[in-house]
């Protein structure tokens, strides 16, 4: 492989001890959870935090799941964020391409209403906000908050796929139209397998920023029943605050999706869709 | 197979026209291929006739229908795209496919129309391939496979070999050629490669700056070009251009040398010669100073300057030739060959 600098030995250990020493300021805590939550009680906790559990069990995980109705709260998240990532990508990419492809008057400002809600956080609208969703009485709902979080998520979509759609050649376009398709089948045939790759970024991003989302549920949301991972764990904190042995169990769980998340949409970014549809 | 009719089309993005009152008529089953240098406006012209971009004003005719405002599917059209545009996450056999099932053909006639078109193209194995497992010729063929298909009554090709090698390009040149014979259809082929617009054409339409510079079989246009613009842009080498003076049916050349053949001529002009019209002469009047020699093999160019002036000459001579630079070679041209033009309107004087 072609090296743009090539550094010196001593450079290189510099370089090497500082990557090593970040990775093990991020690894460490996670592994101090992990071995953790494989202890049998909460006395080796105390006694030897960075021990080795004296027997390995999942007896934490399945107390935190059923016990501490992790379950509930892990249904709650996962409903909660694959509906804002479904509604994400459908609504930022259809957006992006009447705005790249089919501009109207006016759709520059739109496209700027977008862009000032990137530097704007849905947190300063809070209190219209509210308002908003107490007057379509959606308030302590799942669907209140999916469609909030979904739109807390459009300014970012829509700033990556705008971008990205600009980059595609329109050809496709144009053959597709010479074709006889309607607007609609070049955006579902046509238009949405080429921007895959941003799609995934989208939807990684609208997932991880969902899932982890503390802030709007706790707001919109009161009956525990619908809390997501995020409100449960600390329900569970205030419950249980010193069996570390199933917080870090129930950390792990709730750490677990946005991991697999990343691993899936990581191979879509390598993947090249585009090549071979048009010379480049 | 209809005939296309081009009234009056004129062209503006905003204020600015990019194309001038285009006037044409393509016959039935006419190859067509519009030529010039890059920006003149011949993309846009076809697009329009694509339906890809709207109409300013005038009128587009296919066969007796208007079809201003008509969209792309409705023109009965197919059109051949320079990068391709496949469809990259569809088979070779899909993107073929994929216009007739839009329009509701049942499966079988889809499958055959496939078959066959993939038969005169000879892509059948590579039918189940996706775009980007096939080489740029196999595209290529691909991309007229999916124009073939639709049986549409007029071909439209936007630089569809720039993207190719040469050797490849000429070989597709020929088979493009072939089929349309084949086919009969209407076509109309964008290039600015005046090579393959001579090879391809039925007739050609020079455009320039957004202006018809001429609309001719290939033949006219060389042997009478209408402007300086064709006269410098037909052929390889280009046309040799001399200011010269012209009066009583003889040519003054800026060196004082004199040539007979000016016609009706008069004052100041511009005289064209093409480079393979120059016949070696020893007393010849034109005495070329010579610079340098492109040995091509079959032929050989002599570079060099009109005697005792700056004006460049470039003469094509056949076999081997060589000599030291500096040498003066004289030249004749036959007074049929001599092309006379008006310095201040680019146009051809008639003889």
């Amino acid at each position: 492989m072609h090296k743009i600098f090539s550094l010196s030995r001593k450079e290189q250990l510099a370089v090497q001890f500082i990557l090593i020493a970040w990775a093990c300021v991020v690894l460490i805590p996670l592994g101090v959870a992990v071995i953790n939550s494989f202890k049998p009680n909460l006395g080796e906790v105390y006694r030897a935090p960075l021990a080795l559990p004296s027997e390995w069990t999942w007896s934490n995980y399945a107390e935190a799941w059923v016990g501490a109705n992790f379950g509930g709260y892990f249904l709650n998240s996962a409903i909660v964020s694959l509906s804002v990532v479904v509604i994400v990508c459908f609504c930022a990419s259809t957006t992006a391409f009447v705005l790249v492809r089919m501009p109207f008057r006016g759709s520059a400002l739109l496209f700027a209403c977008f862009m000032i809600g990137v530097i704007i956080p849905i947190r300063l609208a809070l209190a219209p906000l509210f308002t908003i969703v107490k007057g379509l009485g959606l308030l302590d709902t799942l669907t209140g908050l999916i469609l909030v979080q979904s739109a807390s998520m459009m300014p970012v979509a829509v700033f990556i796929l705008t971008a990205f759609l600009k980059s595609v050649p329109s050809e496709l376009e144009d053959a597709a139209r010479m074709d006889g398709a309607l607007p609609f089948q070049i955006y579902w045939r046509v238009v949405l397998p080429l921007i895959r790759p941003a799609l995934a970024t989208v939807a990684l991003l609208s997932f991880v920023q969902a899932w982890n989302e503390y802030f709007l549920p706790l707001i919109f949301l009161q009956s525990s029943e619908l809390y997501p991972l995020t409100l449960g764990i600390a329900e569970f904190r205030a419950q249980f605050s010193v069996q570390w042995h199933l917080m870090f169990a129930g950390i792990l769980i709730m750490l677990a999706p946005t991991v697999i998340a990343f691993l899936l949409a990581s191979r879509q970014f390598i993947e090249g869709l585009t090549q071979g549809g048009v010379k480049e | 197979m209809a005939s296309i009719t081009l009234k009056d089309l004129v062209k503006t993005y905003g204020d600015v026209e990019v194309l001038h009152h285009v006037d044409g008529a393509i016959e039935d089953g006419e190859f067509i291929v519009i030529v010039g240098p890059s920006g003149c406006g011949k993309s846009t012209l076809l697009r329009m006739v694509a339906g890809l971009e709207t109409v300013t004003s005038g009128e587009i005719r296919i066969g007796e229908k208007v079809v201003n405002q008509l969209e792309p599917a409705d023109r009965d059209i197919a059109m051949v795209f320079q990068n391709y545009a496949l469809y990259p996450h569809m088979s070779v056999r899909e993107n073929m496919a994929y216009g007739l099932k839009i329009r509701k053909i049942g499966k079988a006639e889809i499958e055959r129309r496939v078959q066959e078109a993939a038969d005169i193209l000879e892509i059948g194995p590579y039918l189940d391939r996706k775009p980007r497992q096939l080489s740029g010729g196999q595209r290529q063929r691909v991309a007229m496979g999916r124009a073939i298909v639709r049986n549409p009554q007029v071909f439209l090709f936007d630089e569809p070999l720039s993207n190719l090698d040469a050797k490849l390009r000429v070989q597709m040149r020929l088979e493009i050629r072939k089929l349309q014979q084949r086919l009969g259809v209407t076509s109309i082929y964008v290039t600015h490669d005046q090579v393959e617009a001579m090879t391809l054409g039925d007739r050609l339409m020079v455009l320039n700056g957004g202006y018809v510079e001429q609309f001719g079989t290939p033949i006219e246009l060389y042997d009478r070009p209408a402007t300086l613009f064709v006269a410098g842009f037909i052929g390889s080498p280009s046309m040799n251009f001399l200011p010269a003076t012209a009066g009583g049916g003889a040519l003054i050349l800026g060196n004082g040398a004199s040539l007979q053949g000016a016609g009706h001529a008069s004052g100041s002009v511009t005289l064209g010669i093409r480079p393979e019209h120059l016949l070696p002469d020893e007393n010849g009047p034109i005495r070329v100073s010579v610079q340098l020699f492109e040995q091509l093999g079959a032929n050989t160019l002599v570079h060099g300057v009109l005697e005792g002036t700056e004006t460049d000459v470039v003469a094509s001579l056949p076999g081997h030739v060589s000599a030291d630079p500096g040498t003066i070679m004289g030249f004749t041209a036959p007074a049929k060959d001599l092309h006379v033009f008006d310095p201040a309107t680019g146009r051809r004087v008639e003889e």
